[in-house]
């Protein structure tokens, strides 16, 4: 039985009971107004008539008696009004008996009334009789006047009279029974019916209202109580408590309603569950998992369908940039994308063409260079203006490496070719650090000491050229200069090969150095995967964030409807009167609870709001991190390149180095040579000047530097000082001077020449 | 006894009328147009409902935007921003419709939105300040109600509708 129909049976019932009191007051009222007519039709005409008739019959009586006064005869006027009297009191008598036989009667006032008509019968011919009489005693003569007066007396104070008394007292009975009958009874049983009429319409009232009291507390109670339950649901949808249920199992209209709420619970609860499904996968990394739209309807079915799509439009671009980052960090440089993205695909998109722009502008410059060091043309260089940023710091470190070996490397060159051509007065300038620097060092020591050997041997073939005598001394003093160029030669070999043990850990450095670059470049590779990783979980969240925006903005149009509900309850229950005011309590507590969820939905989309824009911050620090990392794997390639080629360097280098020790050789060879010339002049002075010219003009060959003759006259001044005056002594005296000389020159010499000597 | 009980039933009267003067009276809804707070007062308020379909009605002044049907009731419906001469707002799905009702007349009033209904006490009610504007606009307001330290617009629905009830009287007056 639904609610309208219980509400309708109460008021239906309520009302009968008004329809039986308004009844039974009518019935009532019915009663007491037909008493109130037959008082005025029956009881008063009928007192009036009784009344009307006693007086007449007084009036006979006592008109009668005046007129049998013998006093009254002398009076006729009196006796005419006498007669008047009596007329018309026959004549009222007769109206009224007739009225009163008219009106009915009951039966004892019938029997009583009988009474008094037989009555009237015996008294009124006596009354007849009497007025005769007296007419008859007035119309007599004198003398029989007092005779008929006296018997008239008689007659009046004796049966006659009696009759009349009996008549009257008769009539008093009659009276007296009327008047209470239908003066007091009769008004008195009209009142008492109204007064029961009065109690049995009170009691149906009473009966009424306690059953309209009853109905209305059992309805309101009902009908309160299933609102209570209601209200105490809504309350747990508007806090997002979905697990509560409407249990309501009476067939009216709040199971509809409680139908109705587990429906929204329901579907919620489906909605909230597959967003759930979704937002774990994408947090998981599965964008391909989609929810099912069929299973929800309305814009439930909507929301499901935009979080399917919003998938869709974020996967296939995510899909197509990390196929090419894929690509780009192997090394296999793809063509340029021309499919067309929107927003920050678009700027991904552009981002890969111009990644792969510079990768491409490197690689080719890198690889020009690498040909060209290869084909031995060291002066070729990469235009460094064509690339940006740290491309252009490795396209600047290659030439500048470049020039840093090549300048080097060509003075060398030009030195060797001095050497080669005689010329031994040039030096290594340049400024150079490091393993170049001790190069330079060496070289110049070298070609020092050559000058130096050089320069003795010019100074010994000039003494042999000037004096032949003194040969012996000369030859003597030749091979200690040839024993000090065989030890600055030593000198110079020990020195070419700690360039060349020094060349060679060069090159392993270099070596050491190309595969750190591919361990950097393998280690930023691995961070280029994770930064993938990385991008595609924050457009993870970034989906999430976006789907719970939308569902909060669903419980923010739920929670201004329950606002409007209870803004309408309250109206309703300020309606009510007083019976309303605890309703309108509770209405205000439920505003107040949505006003408290929008509040809450506020500041949590303020957050997500936040949560989305770190996000994007978080998104373009990491795809510049990424590109950082791309130019890192770049550039360690580089590096690698660059260390192979330096390696490369090092072994020509040492190569180079290894002809300038065969070159030392055949310095030696001659100096030995040259020893054992000196060696044979001392023994054949013909043949020492022969030899002597063909030294001269082998030493002649070779420019020497004048700061190297300074170097050398410092470095040996006394020697000098004693060489020449001996040299000129020996040449122009005798042997006393030269005796002197070689008893005191001969014994460093030797000394010098035993401890060499082993190693010519 | 006839006297006793009509002296019962005046009584009974006289105590009906406290409370219905208890509920409703000095109880305003309070709905919002852009950032300013308007009460109306909740006797003359039948109910609160959301935006529905309204059906333009030809040869009514701009703020009339037309009629609905409110479960069977044919109701006009007044745009109070037009009505108040302020700029026209696109709809959102905050915007509501309070169904009033002056005189057996039920008429909808479209605002941005409703916010809450408060009890504000007679001592605390003002009467307007007179500002003498040329259309003599703010006839509309009934008095200011202070709720703290603001002030609240309280406006007078009988003025509001009775415009909108004779359109050819207000159009020759202005």
């Amino acid at each position: 039985m639904n609610i309208l129909t219980k509400l309708l049976i109460s008021f239906i019932s309520v009302a009968l009971l008004c329809a039986i009191v308004g009844g039974v007051s009518l019935n009532q009222l019915g009663n007491t107004e037909r008493g109130i007519r037959d008082l005025s039709d029956e009881t008063i005409p009928k007192l009036d008539c009784v009344n009307r008739i006693d007086r007449s019959f007084r009036n006979i009586k006592t008109a009668t008696r005046s007129i049998a006064n013998p006093l009254s005869a002398d009076d006729p006027e009196f006796l005419k009004r006498q007669e008047e009297i009596i007329k018309t009191a026959r004549a009222q008598y007769a109206d009224a008996r007739k009225k009163f036989e008219a009106l009915g009667m009951s039966a004892e006032e019938k029997a009583k009334y009988d009474k008094v008509v037989a009555q009237i019968e015996i008294a009124a011919p006596y009354n007849n009789s009497i007025i005769e009489a007296a007419e008859a005693a007035r119309l007599a003569p004198i003398e029989q006047r007092d005779e008929l007066y006296r018997k008239l007396y008689i007659r009046v104070t004796g049966d006659e009279r009696m009759a009349m008394e009996d008549l009257l007292s008769l009539f008093e009975d009659l009276l007296v029974y009327d008047q209470q009958y239908y003066g007091v009874e009769i008004p008195n049983r009209i009142i008492a019916g109204a007064k029961i009429g009065k109690i049995i319409v009170l009691v149906i009232a009473i009966f009424a209202f306690i059953v309209a009291l009853i109905f209305g507390v059992i309805q309101g109670r009902l009908i309160a109580g299933r609102l209570t339950s209601t209200v105490k649901v809504m309350n747990k949808i508007a806090h997002g408590d979905l697990s509560e249920r409407l249990t309501i199992t009476t067939k009216d209209e709040f199971k509809s309603v409680a139908a109705a709420l587990n429906s929204v619970e329901d579907n919620v609860s489906s909605l909230v569950t597959d967003t759930g499904t979704l937002v774990d996968s994408a947090l998981r990394g599965d964008l391909a998992v989609r929810a099912d739209p069929e299973k929800h309807e309305g814009e439930y079915r909507k929301v499901i369908e935009g979080i399917n799509s919003t998938l869709d439009a974020v996967l296939t671009p995510l899909q197509m940039a990390a196929t090419y980052i894929d690509s780009i960090a192997k090394g296999n440089l793809p063509q340029k994308i021309t499919e067309q993205y929107n927003g920050d695909f678009n700027a991904i998109k552009e981002n890969l063409n111009l990644a792969i722009d510079s990768i491409n502008a490197l690689v080719s410059d890198t690889i020009m260079l690498s040909e060209a060091a290869v084909a031995g043309t060291l002066q070729t260089r990469a235009d460094a203006s064509r690339h940006q940023g740290d491309y252009r710091k490795i396209v600047d470190g290659i030439n500048t490496t470049l020039d840093l070996m090549v300048t080097p490397l060509n003075e060398l060159i030009e030195i060797l070719k001095g050497m080669s051509d005689g010329d031994l007065s040039i030096k290594m300038t340049g400024d150079y650090r490091g393993d170049f620097d001790i190069l330079k060092t060496s070289l110049n020591a070298s070609l020092d000491s050559i000058n130096d050997a050089l320069r003795q041997i010019n100074t010994a073939v000039e003494q042999v050229a000037e004096g032949s005598v003194q040969v012996s001394q000369a030859s003597q003093a030749l091979s200690q200069g040839a024993t000090e160029q065989a030890a600055s030669l030593e000198e110079i070999t020990s020195s070419t090969t700690e360039i060349s043990s020094q060349t060679k850990q060069n090159t392993e450095n270099a070596l050491r150095m190309n595969s750190l670059a591919r361990e950097a470049q393998e280690s930023a590779e691995k961070g280029n995967a994770q930064m993938k990783d990385l991008v595609s979980a924050m457009s993870d969240i970034n989906t999430s964030a976006e789907e719970i925006r939308k569902i909060v903005k669903t419980i923010d149009d739920i929670s201004f409807q329950i606002n409007l509900l209870a803004l309408n309850a309250n109206v309703e229950a300020a309606r009510a009167g007083k019976y309303g005011k605890g309703f309108a309590v509770v209405a205000e507590e439920v505003r107040n609870l949505a006003v408290r969820s929008a509040n809450s939905v506020k500041d949590t989309t303020r957050m997500v709001d936040e949560a989305i824009g770190n996000i994007q911050k978080g998104n373009q620090l990491v795809e510049g991190t990424a590109s950082q990392l791309d130019e890192i794997v770049g550039g360690a390639g580089q590096v690698s390149t660059i260390a192979e080629e330096v390696a490369t360097a090092g072994r020509e280098q040492t190569q180079g180095l290894d002809q300038i020790a065969l070159g030392l050789n055949q310095i030696d060879q001659v100096t030995q040579s040259n020893t054992a010339s000196a060696e044979e002049s001392a023994s054949a002075s013909e043949e020492l000047s022969s030899q002597a010219q063909q030294v001269k003009a082998m030493v002649a060959r070779f420019k020497l530097d004048q700061a190297g003759t300074s170097r050398m006259d410092s470095a040996r001044p006394e020697k000098a000082q004693k060489q020449t005056p001996v040299s000129v002594a020996a040449y122009h005296a005798s042997v006393t001077t030269k005796k002197k000389t070689v008893g005191v020159s001969p014994a460093e010499v030797i000394s010098l020449d035993d401890s060499n000597f082993g190693k010519f | 006894m006839a006297e006793q009980l009509k002296g019962d039933v005046q009584d009974e009267l006289l105590a009906d009328d406290d409370e219905n003067e208890d509920t409703q009276a000095n109880k305003y809804l309070f709905f919002r147009i852009d950032k300013e707070s308007y009460g109306i007062g909740i006797k003359h308020v039948i109910e609160i409902i959301e935006l529905q379909n309204i059906s333009a009605v030809p040869d009514m002044p701009d703020y009339v935007k037309g009629v609905i049907n409110l479960r069977g009731k044919v109701i006009p419906i007044v745009d109070l921003r037009l009505r108040f001469g302020m700029d026209e707002r696109g709809y959102d799905n905050r915007t509501c419709i309070i169904v009033t009702e002056v005189d057996r007349v039920l008429v909808g009033c479209l605002v941005d939105t409703v916010e809450e209904v408060m009890e504000i006490p007679e001592k605390n009610v003002e009467v307007p300040p007179q500002f003498k504007t040329a259309s003599g606009r703010n006839r509309y307001i009934s008095g200011m109600g202070k709720v703290g330290e603001s002030i609240k617009i309280l406006l007078d629905v009988e003025e509001i509708v009775r415009d909108e009830k004779i359109p050819d009287v207000a159009a020759v007056t202005a």
